[in-house]
């Protein structure tokens, strides 16, 4: 099973298979379409270190449910890596015949709640493993709401029987760009649904906070980082890089900012 | 409220800006045509224009990447960055892209910006940089086989395209072009070539005696009659390599390439 320090698996990493070992514990890695080019990428890690996987274009959310060969790619993935669970985002992308690469924040209503719901069950039932949600960061959300956006969360955790992937950067973007409380957010969520942590650095450009996936996490998210270790059941956190970064090594400072976190707060150390 | 309808409404205000602009306009209109209530148009109303539209310009920048961006960064730097983001708004109204699809609407949106350089004083010269961009987006296009494959001969490889242009090639190469550099270098002749790899077009300099020797090779040539055009093109622009070894230097590179069964 997952647990303690882990990166998202990139590209840039290959090569180094023995530096990522020595320093990470699990590996999140990205869907990607063919299983030959999962076999290339993760052949050194399987059977090292778990391997959770992280899908990209499911679009839960959307009303239509996901397709077909979509939902098989990801199953044959999660059976070779024998991922210790999958995680996907809390929104939807697609309808009909659009389909967009940014996941847009689903209504914070029943409706919504009932059908990314049901088709959260039916991939765990597919998978036969767990599925965790990760909260999105969003500019918009449609105006019409029940809920606020922690209690849909937790309503959506609850009636999927489903974890959480508690993006800590996402969080503190939506919670400044949106004017609310992080900590009445997290004091909502259930503690014993949140799994995973992501954390990463982001950027401002003209003057909105972008989740850019740069390197330096910052101070405040690394401040929730402290209160989530300590109020809740989550036992493994993530970097996810995607800018400025020319290999492995770029990723050792985070790395071992995530470590002493994880070191002070953890519920079962591991030995590396 | 109907969540079909409301993500179909969604989607479509985030990939076409004039949607936006209808629902301002007629919202009746755009309810009726989503199916949505009046409430809901209501609704939709309430979100901010500007959030929308940077949320547009980020899927349209996502979906272009930097693989096609190449294709069209020279001509974009031409543009003042709030410029810049007006354009692709202006764009994408009136090509709705439902998917990504930069790769095949690349040269529209060439055409469409050089069209937007007409007013300026500098329209002539600034309008050779969307036309060098088109003539790259056509070296990743995949080539029929140059020549008539009945004829066995060397011929330039399908992969490989060379063009003339009224700048200096490096900087349309490298994408350094401020304006001050365009207006006055312009009418320099830069030669360039442009070879396909699979993934993108990586670009080089040659000079005016590889050019002439490759725009002579676009139908198949026998190694005779190849190392006369070559001894011909030497003499002409006094350089110092043989006629060989100009000869030998492209079909090492895989620029020239052998059809059909020829005698080395």
């Amino acid at each position: 099973m997952a647990r303690g320090v882990g990166v998202g698996f990139r590209p840039e990493f290959a090569g180094q298979s023995e530096q990522v070992l020595k320093h990470v514990d699990f590996l999140e890695y990205n869907q990607r379409r063919s299983l030959e080019m999962v076999r290339q990428d993760l052949t050194p890690y399987l059977g090292q270190i778990p391997v959770v996987i992280h899908s990209l274009n499911l679009s839960l959310g959307s009303v239509q449910p996901p397709p077909e060969h979509r939902l098989e790619a990801i199953k044959r993935t999660a059976d070779l890596v024998d991922a210790s669970w999958v995680s996907e985002h809390l929104s939807y992308c697609r309808h009909d015949d659009i389909e967009v690469d940014n996941f847009i924040a689903l209504p914070y209503t029943d409706e919504s709640i009932e059908i990314v719901s049901r088709h959260i069950i039916n991939l765990k039932n597919l998978l036969g493993r767990p599925v965790i949600m990760e909260n999105i960061t969003h500019s918009f959300v449609w105006p019409d709401k029940q809920y606020s956006e922690a209690e849909f969360i937790k309503r959506v955790l609850e009636k999927a029987d489903c974890g959480l992937l508690l993006d800590v950067t996402n969080l503190y973007l939506n919670s400044t760009t949106h004017g609310y409380d992080p900590y009445e957010f997290l004091q909502t969520i259930p503690a014993d649904r949140v799994v995973q942590l992501h954390l990463a650095g982001h950027s401002e450009v003209d003057g909105q906070m972008v989740d850019s996936h740069v390197g330096g996490i910052d101070a405040t998210v690394l401040g929730y980082t402290e209160w989530i270790l300590k109020h809740t059941a989550c036992d493994a956190m993530t970097i996810e890089r995607d800018s400025e970064m020319s290999s492995f090594d770029d990723l050792l400072d985070d790395l071992q900012l995530c470590r002493e976190l994880y070191t002070k707060y953890g519920k079962s150390p591991i030995s590396k | 409220m109907s969540l079909a309808q409301i993500q179909s409404l969604v989607l479509h205000l985030t990939v076409n800006p004039g949607l936006l602009d209808e629902l301002e306009q007629q919202p009746e209109l755009v309810g009726q045509r989503f199916g949505l209530t009046t409430e809901e148009v209501g609704f939709a109303r309430q979100m901010s224009r500007p959030v929308l539209h940077s949320f547009q310009l980020q899927i349209a920048n996502k979906r272009m990447g930097t693989r096609h961006r190449e294709y069209v960064k020279r001509t974009t730097s031409l543009f003042e960055p709030k410029q810049r983001a007006q354009l692709m708004l202006e764009f994408l109204s009136k090509h709705e892209m439902r998917t990504n699809t930069w790769g095949q609407k690349i040269p529209d949106y060439l055409d469409f910006l050089s069209e937007k350089l007409t007013d300026s004083p500098y329209a002539a010269i600034l309008q050779e940089i969307p036309a060098f961009e088109k003539w790259l987006y056509t070296c990743s296009l995949q080539a029929e086989p140059t020549g008539s494959s009945e004829t066995a001969g060397y011929v330039l490889s399908a992969t490989v395209q060379v063009h003339a242009f009224p700048f200096p090639a490096e900087e349309l190469i490298t994408g350094n072009l401020p304006m001050e550099f365009l207006v006055q270098r312009h009418g320099e002749t830069g030669y360039v070539l442009g070879m396909w790899t699979g993934t993108q077009v990586d670009l080089f300099e040659i000079d005016n005696s590889y050019y002439e020797l490759m725009t002579r090779c676009k139908e198949p040539l026998s190694m005779e009659e190849l190392l006369a055009v070559a001894e011909e093109i030497r003499v002409r622009f006094q350089k110092d390599r043989t006629a060989q070894e100009m000869v030998q230097e492209l079909l090492e590179m895989a620029i020239l390439i052998p059809i059909g069964e020829v005698t080395a």
